[in-house]
């Protein structure tokens, strides 16, 4: 009896080793704004934005950024403004 | 008083004086409207991400000023427009959240804050990294550990099979055991040799696992050491189970 229940235990652990261990404990989400304080977005700082879009200049999703529907809005004219001004691209390949 | 904030970029190809002539060209515009200036932002040369008239830089400026109300941008902007040696302009209205910004921008308090965030963000990084690193040395340790018990256990079994197939032949019953398990099985030395095996019967005798202990049992009982080899030999299909097992115990 001991010994089944042992054996169990030890193939689950073989099971978990294989699979990658960081998957499943998912951090939460936070908007950075208001965490931090952030008021006003620069559209002067492409660095910054640049977080905010993906590999080819598209703007990334509230669902994978975890802002605020407020400051996504803020975001997106900030990038908007940007673009025109050169600062960052309307369509990018490899920008990242 | 309202305040506005104008960037615009001017051709990098203009001598020195020109680009400065410009500047002053629209500072003196706003202030002949009655606007105030706040301040004049000279971002420098930058590189454009795009081509623009066929330029693939620009030197951008910013001018921030205040106004009663925004008819002036639209005068501005027609200069702007008619102005050969500007590519872009965008102006826009500040509110209160960005009136602040530039303030602590021009005093360096955003800079400052800037690098306190980033700190703190690879710092957290750091740590949730270290974390890792920690969780996947005790994995790896652990892993380490296993194979390790798992070696010897091999070890040991190769022994016992050993000293089982050189036992007197014909002195004993026949201890029957599957071939898969029969790894598995450890005997220590001086135990072993007590139990006597003709080692041709063992090999050719085939049981399956659940009856092997039932046979087992008996035949060990036969034998004075009974108790400390009954606990050894652990038969079960789980291999790794039956290793770890009995590796704690020795």
């Amino acid at each position: 009896m001991a010994v089944q229940k042992r054996s169990g235990r030890t193939s689950r652990e073989d099971i978990k080793f294989l699979s990658n261990p960081n998957i499943g404990n998912n951090r939460k989400k936070y908007c950075r704004f208001r965490k931090y304080g952030i008021k006003h977005i620069d559209y002067k700082d492409p660095d910054f934005l640049l977080q905010f879009i993906n590999e080819q200049g598209k703007l990334l999703p509230r669902r994978i950024t975890g802002n605020s529907l407020k400051f996504q809005r803020k975001i997106a004219t900030a990038v908007k403004r940007a673009r025109h001004l050169a600062m960052l691209p309307y369509v990018a390949d490899l920008l990242k | 008083m309202r305040q506005y904030e104008t960037t615009f970029i001017v051709a990098p190809a203009l001598p020195d004086g020109e680009i400065k002539k410009a500047v002053k060209n629209y500072k003196d515009i706003l202030e002949k409207e009655g606007c105030e200036i706040v301040h004049v932002d000279e971002i420098g040369l930058r590189q454009l991400t795009y081509p623009i008239k066929r330029h693939n830089s620009g030197i951008y400026f910013t001018i921030e000023y205040k106004s009663e109300n925004g008819e002036i941008i639209d005068k501005m902007e027609l200069v702007f427009r008619r102005d050969e040696r500007i590519l872009r302009f965008l102006s826009v209205r500040l509110d209160k959240f960005g009136v602040k910004y530039n303030e602590d921008k021009r005093s360096g308090v955003i800079d400052k804050r800037k690098n306190d965030l980033a700190a703190e963000r690879a710092k957290e990084r750091a740590e949730q990294e270290a974390s890792n690193k920690e969780k996947r040395a005790t994995n790896r340790k652990s892993q380490k550990k296993k194979s390790a018990e798992r070696a010897k256990a091999k070890e040991d079994a190769a022994l016992a099979k050993a000293e089982v197939t050189d036992a007197k032949a014909g002195t004993a019953k026949t201890i029957e055991v599957p071939a898969d398990v029969a790894k598995t099985v450890e005997v220590p030395a001086d135990v072993a040799k007590t139990v006597e095996v003709p080692a041709d019967v063992a090999k050719t005798v085939e049981v399956p696992a659940d009856v092997a202990k039932a046979t087992a049992e008996p035949v060990v009982e036969t034998v004075d050491t009974a108790v400390d080899v009954a606990e050894e030999v652990s038969l079960d299909g789980d291999i790794l189970g039956d290793l770890t097992d009995s590796d704690k115990k020795g």
